[in-house]
């Protein structure tokens, strides 16, 4: 028996003893978009809070533009719920490499206000690529895995040989957890970030280049936002999908677990986020995905075949489309499209006659 | 297999298995003559359940397109038009043959969201969330005739009994618009303001009112249609109010998907104001070992009857059968993932649905 097919049988294992106390912590949630189950009064109250403003709609007099994508956090993450993912063209947010925004980035605001309130459509320069909108649930359990065992799990130089080599951005704000590239330590900065790039609001942590401009959005609806995305419940398992033992043997065999870690142990300082067993599927890693997934873009030091593994809980309900760029529009296609580390795994998946293919599907839908 | 090709065959199979199904004991039940049916969609698995509610079960699950949203019923209960979110077309459904007419499919826009069919039933309207507009749909020819631009993310529609207006949410914009409908083209009369996450709307039979359901603001809100106004601060119901239906009688109903219950609300547009809360119906149960079962009210359709409402409850995946005087919850009923979508068949009496054979 070759070391390959021993890890494989481990990652089976393993995979299959992580999940057994999935079913009865399933049955304790609600529905997408509810907060974490047992909040206290007070943080019931935050969640409520920030829910209002994530769903306002910021207008010219309260400093929305002059260049904006959108309107609204809700204009873009609303699908099946506000706090969801976007799936249409309209939520794609374009980005190029010749461009530089508002905070450094990539990000391209397509729409411009006039001091007169005259909405009008920018003219772009060189649009490299667009990103899907993700969705935001569950992002507070994610922000929970401590960073020792992100660590712990990263794998740089291959140690290990399999060809897995998934690595941790270091921010010098701390770790990389949240975008598309990993880039984005915290949920503060994210939403900070948002607010700047997508609708032209300044924030303390975020100044435009114009000293003289006013903060328009403060510190306490900055942490208000933040802290309804991180009381955000993740997407009950299974309301969504069936379950597949087949499917769940498959995504071991297949290798899919190396670079999408079924469970996490959490710990904060907030009662509701410590010391959960979490099923989001991720490492939270920046990979290699190869060209053809390369999307031209380098942000912090992640370049363009790299991407932070995205998480799979919920996926049935916030997509399609999937990828980063929203090219596969379904499932199948986004395993198919797999590449660079994960290349052998998409091969192995391609390989596979179409009922062991559905099987696989059926289990990422039920996560 | 072509669409035709497979009613072909269904239909011969009805015609050649009838006399045998409906000998014998301990065989099939035999036809049925059902006049108690209801469709949903079911979002997250890419088809529709075929419902008895009398009976309390699931008749058949019928494949459509990816994401299937909203779905309504042409008045001889023949046939069901879905949007389809995920591809973004609008889908036919033969009930009785239970499949999708697959070569009737119409390209729309971007994520579909609900739609509303004229009272000559030769049209469909449907609000197209990813491209800001309405698409109106030649539904006897199967092709799009035109689109007009609303606004920000369209979920809800509704129209007035003669098809010439109609009212439209923009969930984006908190906004819903007035739009007139013409033969080749549409023009918006009028946008308004309205509360936070308006998903759906009704207009009054009398065409007098329309009634939107703010997601965000935790009310309705009334609007003058005739003068293109909205009508006092919006009425509070339950907490994130999200599906609308109106009985045909004087009331309507609002699904309240965060606080477990439905308000049930009377409907006079003559009145002042015109929609009053009622009451609010909590849709509470227990399992039998007592644990509550909570839910999530998504949708909702009356019956045939203005007692009694059909609601999708989305965190069980199931269909809440409520009597509206009696505020009770009758039964409920297993469909698919996330049932969005929910209407009644009128004149289900007259299709022929073949009971499957019961186990010996």
């Amino acid at each position: 028996m070759t070391m390959s097919n021993v890890r494989k049988i481990i990652g089976c294992l393993a995979l299959a003893i992580a999940l057994l106390p999935y079913q009865a912590f399933a049955q304790s949630r609600g529905y997408t978009g509810d907060p974490l189950p047992f909040l206290t009064d007070s943080q019931r109250s935050t969640f409520d809070a920030g829910f209002e403003l994530f769903v306002k709609i910021w207008t010219q007099e309260e400093g929305l533009g002059p260049h904006f994508n959108a309107r609204s956090c809700t204009s873009c993450h609303r699908v099946p719920l506000p706090g969801g993912s976007g799936t249409t063209r309209d939520t794609l947010v374009p980005h190029s490499a010749s461009f530089r925004d508002v905070v450094g980035g990539t990000t391209v605001a397509r729409f411009s206000l006039s001091d007169s309130g005259e909405l009008s459509q920018r003219k772009l320069p060189t649009i490299t690529t667009h990103r899907r909108t993700p969705a935001l649930f569950g992002i507070g359990l994610l922000e929970a895995i401590p960073e020792w065992r992100i660590r712990g799990i990263a794998d740089p130089n291959d140690r290990d040989g399999n060809g897995i080599s998934g690595r941790v951005v270091e921010l010098t704000e701390g770790i990389g957890r949240f975008g598309w590239k990993g880039h984005i330590s915290s949920i503060e900065d994210f939403v900070a970030v948002a607010f700047a790039t997508e609708l032209g609001l300044t924030s303390s942590q975020l100044r435009t280049d114009d000293p003289l401009s006013n903060l328009e959005v403060s510190d306490e609806q900055i942490r208000a936002i933040a802290n309804y995305i991180r009381l955000l419940s993740q997407s009950p398992p299974e309301k969504f999908g069936y379950p597949s033992e087949k499917g769940q043997l498959l995504f071991g065999q297949l290798g899919c677990h190396e670079c999408h870690t079924p469970s996490h142990k959490t710990e904060s300082d907030i009662g509701v986020l410590h010391d959960r067993t979490i099923y989001p599927y991720t490492d939270l890693l920046v990979h290699d995905m190869g060209a053809d997934l390369a999307d031209g873009l380098t942000e912090a030091d992640v370049g363009p075949r790299e991407f932070r593994t995205p998480p799979l809980w919920g996926v049935a309900s916030t997509g399609p489309p999937y990828l980063h760029d929203a090219r596969a529009k379904s499932l199948k296609e986004a395993v198919e499209m797999h590449g660079g580390e994960a290349e052998s795994s998409g091969r192995l998946f391609k390989q596979l006659d179409i009922s062991h293919q559905n099987e696989l599907i059926r289990f990422l839908k039920s996560l | 297999m072509k669409y035709v090709t497979r009613l072909t065959i269904v239909g011969f199979l009805a015609v050649l298995l009838c006399p045998l199904v409906s000998l014998g004991k301990g065989g099939a039940d035999g036809p049925k003559h059902k006049s108690h049916l209801v469709i949903t969609t079911n979002w997250a698995e890419d088809n529709c359940s075929l419902v008895d509610i009398e009976q309390g079960k699931e008749l058949a699950k019928i494949n459509v397109g990816q994401k299937p949203y909203d779905v309504k019923v042409g008045p001889a209960g023949r046939f069901a038009y879905v949007t389809c979110s995920g591809s973004d077309f609008l889908a036919t459904i033969d009930i009785q043959a239970m499949l999708e007419m697959t070569d009737k499919r119409v390209v729309v826009g971007a994520s579909p969201r609900d739609l509303a069919l004229t009272p000559d039933n030769k049209r469909a309207v449907v609000a197209c969330a990813g491209t800001d507009g309405i698409t109106v749909v030649d539904i006897v020819n199967s092709r799009k005739l035109y689109s007009v631009d609303v606004g920000a993310i369209p979920y809800g529609i509704a129209l007035t009994s003669d098809g010439k207006l109609a009212l439209v949410t923009c969930w984006g914009a908190n906004t819903a618009v007035l739009v007139e409908l013409g033969e080749d083209s549409g023009k918006v009369l009028k946008t308004l303001n309205v509360g936070s996450l308006p998903y759906t709307v009704v207009i009054s039979k009398d065409d007098r009112i329309g009634i939107v359901s703010c997601f965000g603001s935790h009310k309705v809100f009334t609007i003058d249609i005739e003068n293109q106004k909205v009508i006092g601060q919006g009425t509070e119901v339950g907490r994130s109010p999200w599906g609308l239906a109106l009985s045909g009688s004087g009331q309507a109903l609002t699904a309240n998907f965060y606080s477990n219950d439905v308000s049930v609300l009377s409907v006079d547009s003559g009145a002042n104001p015109p929609i009053v809360e009622e009451a609010r119906i909590r849709l509470v149960s227990a399992d039998d070992d007592g644990t509550i079962v909570q839910r999530r009210a998504k949708n909702a359709t009356f019956a045939g009857a203005p007692n009694i409402a059909v609601i999708s409850d989305l965190a069980n995946n199931e269909l809440m059968i409520v009597d509206i005087d009696k505020k009770l919850l009758i039964r409920t009923i297993k469909v698919g993932k996330a049932p969005y979508g929910i209407a009644w068949i009128p004149k289900a009496s007259d299709l022929l649905v073949v009971v499957k054979p019961s186990s010996p």
